[in-house]
């Protein structure tokens, strides 16, 4: 499993590992029931304080991503995939809907919006 | 106990980085000693000598590396300190005292030249231990009170303040031996030794217990 | 959260410097920097803590347990790193254990030569011939191998190059896997904490400035940058310091997001522990 982290983003360093853990969460990387690294050796192995890989734990148990079982250690949820992606699902929708507004109000047409999208797609 | 132990153990190591020195010293003397061909008043004067004052560097060696702050991180209390300083000197001058002894008579032996009277080498070694410890007794508080930089400089002016009394005492005392001199003047010379030792050791552990490192 | 070392309004007046009213707590598991100028009261507050000095008042609790009264028994479970003092540099790293397994009963030989071997130090070589580097690795091995529960060490990473600087960061962060250590560590180096620190304490002329997580102070703390006309706007109670240089104006806010909402002029950039510092004993309000 990769955690890359940057010193110099202005996102917060718990922001970080939380965000990355989710996303191999939601692409099956990481599965249903497997142990994720303890606090502290996630801590020592990213060179960072333990109090921030507890933060990004914390969080990511809050919104239902992991649970922690005392003493034993931190597992990926029994969340359903299918929610998680639902999820996801609504919260594109309401983005290109914000898009859709946009474009209406400036005059940019649907094809323009499409060639913007194949354009990111080939970039990444 | 264990902690005095380790503590003793700690200046005999530190004492090894010194061996070359001492044994080219012993060696020196010896050999003084053969050309010279006077036992009774060199060798177990200046062997014990050499001795105990060499058992006051551990006090410079504490000091350069500022041991004492560190000891005081460990489970040792002060006192086991300055109790642990007061056996090593006694045991190293003791060591001293049987080295000076020893070597007396062997190179008596291998030197016919040499007029070796047993008892008066033991009254010459006696005095000069008594000679070590009333330097001890005085220098070990001044060492805790003023520090190994400046005890030093007192030092020196001790051991040739004590060079002088010992040997004019050796003079006085030159053509006695042991047997003329009154038994219980001994008995009562080693008891005072011992109870300025006690009172050396509780001025001592009352100024290093006001220390601050 | 048990705390493993608990500092209560320590006064100590030493050497015509003074200690007033520090304040530490310091739970299990937990790495504390403790960060400040030379001459702000690192040393005498760690000498405190471990009854080097006598304090003149307040409370100091290391294991639930109060520091003079029950000094020999947590002393055995701590194990301390100075930045000057140490045994004498004349004994080789097997004399040293020779000695201090008679010091502590927890002295573990094997564990002793295993950090001896892992740092690649000679057994057999005297101390004073290594480099500042190995010194201090020794002092870490003999600081280590009687298993200490609480670890404190004064500037360890002072005087080091980068590599063992980062080797000895590595060796912290080893020790508190276990849940029941902790480390308090001085030291004004403070990129070496900024990253491995779970608290950060500032001390400044022998006062407690603050206690923050690293998370709290680098990812909330700012420093924004902007010109003269722009700082009069500001409102007293919305920054901390202020530090006017020659072509702007430093200004040290506790929170840069909260400060973003109100402001809009200037930039803001995420305050290093050092910049924090910085403008904390230059800076005026």
């Amino acid at each position: 499993m990769n955690i890359i982290i940057s010193n110099s983003s202005n996102v917060p360093i718990y922001e970080q590992i939380k965000e990355q853990i989710k996303s191999k969460i939601i692409s099956n990387e990481l599965k249903v029931g497997e142990m994720l690294p303890s606090i502290r050796s996630l801590a020592k192995d990213l060179r960072i304080s333990v109090i921030t890989t507890k933060n990004a734990y914390e969080q990511l148990e809050k919104e239902g991503y992991v649970e922690t079982i005392p003493a034993k250690g931190t597992y990926v949820a029994n969340k359903n995939v299918e929610i998680i992606r639902e999820e996801q699902l609504q919260k594109v929708e309401q983005l290109i809907d914000t898009v859709v507004n946009i474009a209406r109000v400036s005059n940019i047409s649907k094809d323009e919006i499409k060639s913007m999208l194949d354009i990111l797609y080939e970039e990444e | 106990m264990k902690e005095i132990l380790g503590l003793i153990i700690k200046d005999c190591m530190t004492l090894k980085s010194y061996m070359k020195t001492i044994i080219f010293m012993i060696i020196l003397f010896s050999v003084c000693m053969y050309i010279n061909g006077d036992v009774t008043s060199f060798m177990p004067v200046y062997i014990p000598l050499f001795f105990g004052i060499l058992a006051m560097s551990s006090f410079s060696y504490d000091n350069i590396s500022k041991s004492d702050k560190y000891l005081h991180t460990f489970p040792v209390s002060k006192k086991d300190v300055v109790k642990a300083r007061y056996l090593y000197v006694l045991l190293i001058t003791f060591v001293g005292s049987i080295l000076g002894f020893l070597l007396t008579i062997f190179i008596a032996l291998i030197n016919n030249k040499v007029n070796f009277n047993f008892e008066s080498v033991l009254s010459t070694l006696l005095g000069a231990v008594c000679g070590i410890s009333i330097f001890q007794i005085l220098q070990i508080p001044i060492m805790y009170k003023f520090g190994a930089e400046k005890g030093r400089m007192i030092q020196i002016v001790l051991v040739v303040a004590l060079m002088v009394i010992i040997s004019v005492a050796i003079s006085m005392m030159n053509g006695f031996s042991l047997n003329m001199l009154e038994k219980y003047g001994v008995v009562i010379g080693c008891v005072a030794i011992v109870l300025l030792y006690v009172l050396s050791y509780k001025i001592s552990c009352k100024i290093y217990e006001k220390k601050e490192f | 959260m048990e705390n493993s070392l608990e500092v209560k309004n320590l006064c100590k007046k030493y050497n015509g410097f003074e200690l007033k009213n520090v304040n530490l707590s310091l739970p299990k598991g937990m790495i504390m920097g403790l960060i400040g100028e030379n001459g702000a009261g690192k040393t005498t507050t760690i000498k405190s803590i471990l009854n080097v000095i006598k304090r003149d008042s307040g409370e100091i609790n290391i294991f639930g347990l109060d520091n003079i009264k029950d000094e020999k028994k947590i002393k055995s479970d701590i194990g301390v790193v100075l930045d000057d003092s140490f045994l004498s540099e004349y004994l080789t790293p097997k004399d040293i254990s020779k000695i201090m397994k008679n010091f502590y009963k927890t002295w573990d030989e094997n564990l002793y030569f295993q950090y001896i071997e892992k740092f690649k130090l000679p057994q057999n070589k005297i101390s004073k011939e290594f480099s500042s580097g190995m010194k201090m690795k020794l002092k870490i091995a003999t600081a280590l191998a009687h298993k200490p529960k609480l670890l404190v060490l004064d500037e360890p990473t002072s005087g080091l190059d980068p590599i063992a600087r980062n080797e000895i960061l590595d060796i912290f962060q080893e020790f508190i896997q276990d849940e029941e250590h902790s480390i308090l560590v001085s030291s004004h180096i403070t990129s070496d904490l900024e990253h491995i620190a779970d608290y950060i304490t500032f001390i400044n002329e022998g006062e407690i400035v603050f206690t923050k997580t690293r998370d709290e102070l680098l990812e909330e703390y700012g420093v924004l940058k902007c010109a003269e006309e722009e700082f009069k706007k500001l409102d007293k109670k919305d920054y901390i310091k202020f530090k006017k240089n020659k072509y702007e104006y430093e200004v040290l806010v506790e929170n840069k997001n909260e400060f973003r909402k109100k402001y809009d002029f200037g930039v803001i950039d995420r305050a290093s522990i050092e910049s924090i510092m910085l403008i904390y004993i230059k800076g005026e309000k």
